[in-house]
């Protein structure tokens, strides 16, 4: 009698090694998909908050040394302030995002009118409350992924010599992941800039009929109006 | 009939009427900016009003209040300001079904009662958010209506109307009438106004003489700060960010 014992492998009840390999290593891509799709996001989001903080930190804390030095001129005030715009916000996204659904329509002229006049008045405003800004605290407290895209950074702003109250701030940061963080909005007491000047403008051209020239008109007014108080 | 009846009566009335003129006007959600505005000749007539208003007594009158009362005054009048707004939200809460802020607020409204809600005796505590009717009535999906500036009251819907109107009446201030209860209600109004002004005073300025457009300005003001207010009612869509339209204008 001839009795072959045959392995459980060789009788079928079990894979063979090569077989195992092959589901072993499906498994193991499988669950690296799983792993990717359960934990990715999620990781992903943690990395964009910190880089948003990072940003955020970064410029608070460059607006903080800068504005120190009491001493800095009308121009230079201009100045500083340009240069932290650029290199903190992502000044064409907010030019293009306030002009609204007009930006389409603008002639390339229009469009580097606004962005010149729109530029020189948020930097001349933003030297102008420069005391006003060298007096202010931020305390971080939480910051939350919106999309896959963007972080609202929390604070609390804090006037030091407590004469305005205290309001809840959120600095909406840009974090896609071919280009540095930049920073889009501030939202402050849940009212955001961007969201308030996009309003403001829109409703200008809407109500001259669609026409783009409109707003820079009254933009132009509105430089002029800046440049006269700070001439006095 | 008493007086007190007759206000509830009336006002029930009058609720219902701007209920329905809310739901009739429901403008798209999405597009608040154009289509809620069908009144907007009429609306920036009451808003140069208004503002007229704070040229001439406002404004004055908060500059001369932050010059002549010091800080610890101003917070104090603020304290009593937010004091008196506590049965609101605890009603307010109450019918949202709300019923830890509904206690939070009573209980706060008692312990400050203490010192008439000129002191703040529960300092660092957790808050109550604050609720009011047009809140409560968005949570009962009555539609928000069409934008419209009052005189005097600014900024609202219809349905923020019908709530202002529902919050003024259901004040337990109002059930009491020829004491001196009827006195603080009806001061509360102005002071809750200056010392509101004071506080935000530059802010308010800000917008009142270096926007573009005053008008569109604290219209998109309005709608931003109702939006996160009823964003704490669980109202509005949170895991959404409507600047995602930031990437593809």
């Amino acid at each position: 009698m001839n009795l072959t014992v045959s392995s459980p492998i060789n009788s079928g009840i079990l894979p063979s090694n090569r077989t195992m390999l092959k589901q072993l290593s499906l498994l193991a891509g499988l669950m690296l998909v799983m792993s990717l799709f359960l934990h990715g996001p999620a990781a992903h989001s943690a990395d964009n908050i910190e880089r948003a903080e990072a940003h955020v930190n970064g410029m608070i804390a460059t607006v903080q040394a800068r504005t120190e030095n009491k001493e800095l001129s009308k121009e230079q005030r201009v100045a500083l302030f340009s240069e932290i715009i650029t290199e903190y916000f992502d000044i064409d996204g907010i030019i293009r995002y306030t002009a609204g659904r007009y930006w389409r329509l603008a002639t390339d002229e229009e469009r580097e009118a606004y962005k010149g006049l729109f530029l020189t008045i948020l930097t001349q405003s933003a030297a102008e409350q420069f005391s006003q800004l060298a007096k202010l605290d931020f305390t971080p407290t939480t910051s939350t992924a919106r999309g896959d895209k963007l972080v609202l950074v929390g604070g609390i702003i804090s006037d030091k010599t407590g004469s305005i109250p205290d309001a809840a701030v959120a600095w909406r940061v840009v974090t896609t992941d071919d280009n540095p963080a930049k920073i889009i909005d501030i939202e402050v007491e849940n009212i955001s800039m961007l969201k308030t000047q996009q309003d403001e403008n829109t409703t200008i051209i809407r109500r001259n009929g669609g026409k783009f020239s409109a707003l820079i008109e009254e933009l132009e007014k509105r430089q002029q109006t800046l440049l006269d108080s700070a001439s006095r | 009939m008493s007086l007190f009846i007759r206000q509830k009566l009336a006002f029930t009335g009058l609720l219902g009427i701007l209920l329905i003129l809310a739901g009739c006007s429901s403008g798209n959600q999405g597009e608040l900016a154009d289509l809620s505005d069908p009144y907007e000749g009429q609306n920036r007539a009451v808003f140069a009003f208004n503002m007229a208003v704070d040229d001439y007594a406002l404004e004055p009158v908060a500059r001369g209040y932050r010059a002549a009362l010091p800080a610890s005054a101003q917070q104090a009048v603020s304290n009593y300001v937010d004091w008196a707004s506590l049965p609101k939200t605890a009603i307010n809460s109450g019918l949202q079904g709300r019923l830890e802020n509904a206690s939070l607020a009573t209980f706060r409204f008692a312990i400050n009662a203490l010192t008439f809600g000129t002191a703040d005796l529960l300092e660092g505590e957790e808050k109550p958010y604050r609720e009011d009717m047009g809140q409560t009535l968005a949570v009962y999906d009555v539609p928000e209506g069409n934008y419209v500036v009052l005189p005097f009251i600014g900024a609202t819907t219809m349905r923020g109307f019908a709530g202002y109107i529902g919050d003024f009446m259901l004040n337990p201030l109002s059930a009491i009438q020829g004491t001196e209860a009827g006195t603080v209600r009806t001061a509360s109004i102005p002071v809750a106004a200056v010392s509101y002004r004071a506080a935000y005073f530059d802010q308010f300025n800000d917008a009142k003489y270096n926007s573009l457009d005053p008008y569109s300005r604290l219209k998109s003001v309005y709608y931003q700060q109702r939006s996160g207010q009823l964003e704490d009612n669980g109202i509005a869509n949170q895991d959404e960010d409507e600047f995602d339209s930031f990437f593809t204008n």
